[in-house]
């Protein structure tokens, strides 16, 4: 018996935008410690990048990461296949072959460099098609942002450093919008960081296009202010913007424009982060603080209430990724039993040492977040267990 | 058959107060008091 009084149950959460940098990149994290990272962060099923090392351009590499998943039996991991051979940009990858694996891949994703060239993206849109999936980009222009290095605007301008301008996201957040409707096909926007971003989603909503769109919990919560401090914890692609886009991104989840919210976690060993700021690599960890972040910027603000919490991190990710037979499903007599329990009231403060990622490179180390999750189950076994209640399951 | 998980007075989706009933991977029961949260 758990006596679960003051805690929240939701479905089991589910992340559509994880790096667990396997194969190639175990010194900064494995499908191991990512999925445990995962499930201490409430998560019971993550969708993993493709920009790994070989990259999963292939079924045999999709397949490697999603039977190593299943093996380690901490989350469900779902791979997410590449869009072009090697993320290169010029040859559609064998997206079909993916499809057909034992991962049942359905989400296609370049992450970490746009699908850039026009002819390419309407392709792989078309060829999605044939089984009901999605391509998922990130949405930056190459030219605009050659070299840039945090967001363009004042304080790009007093540090010195390269500017990322909104218009690099918007420019192809708005071409992509347009070319799934001229072919009928279903297009997800990652990391929405930019106010312009938000108004476009909503346009193309209102126009019936089949677009969903996604935002980070660090976008939700920092500005291009934290740049100041020169700590490359705080470089991450795209960059953090205004407290404009941030205020907009916010509106934009609470009224539904923004569909989900994905981590982006992103783990990098010391030395590709613990370096100047130019020299650093983009992104930061995610999967063990989401859950706390959107509490203090959603929740604990009466932006939204846990109902939304459920529909924007586990209901509307889960049928994005077409996993929705498993996951995101209502918390119900005969439903599998994936379900995370959140003590709202669990006010804990970030140590980067006790993070379960292989990776340190979280932006929030000595932050105080308002709730955490203390149980995860998945399919009825407990995969994080807070240690008060481990003697239930003793 | 595993042991049964029963996990009193959860606050579903922050809503509702229930007990949750899961057995061998599957929520088996939703015992609901409908009691609106916050109110005993």
């Amino acid at each position: 018996m758990i006596d679960a009084t003051g805690l929240v149950a939701l479905p089991g959460l589910v992340d559509l935008h994880t790096h667990l940098r396997e194969p190639g990149r175990e010194d900064a994290e494995t499908i191991e410690t990512g999925s445990r990272a995962a499930a201490r962060g409430g998560w019971t099923a993550v969708h993993a990048m493709a920009n790994t090392t070989p990259v999963a351009d292939t079924a045999g590499v999709v397949e490697q990461v999603w039977s190593r998943g299943q093996e380690i039996g901490l989350v469900d991991v779902y791979p997410i296949g590449a869009v072009t051979v090697g993320l290169k940009g010029e040859h559609l990858s064998e997206m079909g072959a993916m499809a057909h694996s034992k991962a049942r891949v359905r989400l296609f994703s370049d992450d970490g460099v746009c699908v850039y060239d026009p002819v390419i993206m309407r392709r792989a849109l078309e060829y999605v098609k044939a089984f009901d999936g999605a391509v998922v980009q990130h949405a930056q222009d190459l030219r605009l942002t050659e070299g840039a290095q945090m967001h363009e605007g004042e304080v790009s301008a007093e540090l010195g450093l390269a500017g990322w301008p909104a218009v690099a996201e918007e420019s192809i957040v708005a071409r992509d919008a347009l070319l799934a409707e001229h072919v009928g096909s279903r297009v997800h926007v990652q990391h929405l960081s930019t106010a312009g971003s938000v108004e476009i989603i909503r346009w193309a909503k209102g126009r019936g296009i089949n677009v969903t769109a996604e935002a980070t919990p660090h976008h939700l919560l920092l500005t291009h202010e934290e740049a100041r401090t020169y700590d490359p914890l705080f470089k991450v692609n795209p960059p953090l913007r205004t407290q404009t886009d941030v205020d907009a991104l916010r509106a934009a989840v609470a009224d539904g424009t923004i569909d989900i919210i994905a981590t982006d976690h992103a783990p990098h060993a010391s030395e590709d982060k613990d370096c100047e700021w130019a020299a650093a690599s983009f992104g930061m960890l995610g999967l063990e603080t989401a859950l706390g972040i959107v509490q203090k910027v959603l929740v604990d603000t009466g932006a939204a209430t846990w109902r939304d919490v459920a529909r924007l991190m586990s209901e509307a990710p889960a049928r994005i990724g077409s996993v929705d037979d498993a996951h995101g499903r209502p918390l119900a007599a005969g439903e599998p039993a994936n379900i995370t329990l959140v003590d709202p009231r669990a006010a804990w403060t970030v140590r980067p040492e006790d993070l379960a990622s292989r990776a340190r490179n979280t932006p929030y180390g000595g932050i105080e977040l308002p709730g955490r999750a203390v149980i995860t189950l998945l399919r009825g076994v407990p995969t994080h267990l807070d240690p008060r209640f481990e003697g239930a399951f003793a | 058959m595993s042991r049964p998980i029963v996990i009193q007075n959860a606050s579903l989706y922050g809503d509702t107060v229930a007990t949750l009933v899961v057995e061998d991977g599957v929520i088996t029961a939703v015992d609901s008091d409908t009691r609106p949260e916050g109110r005993s």
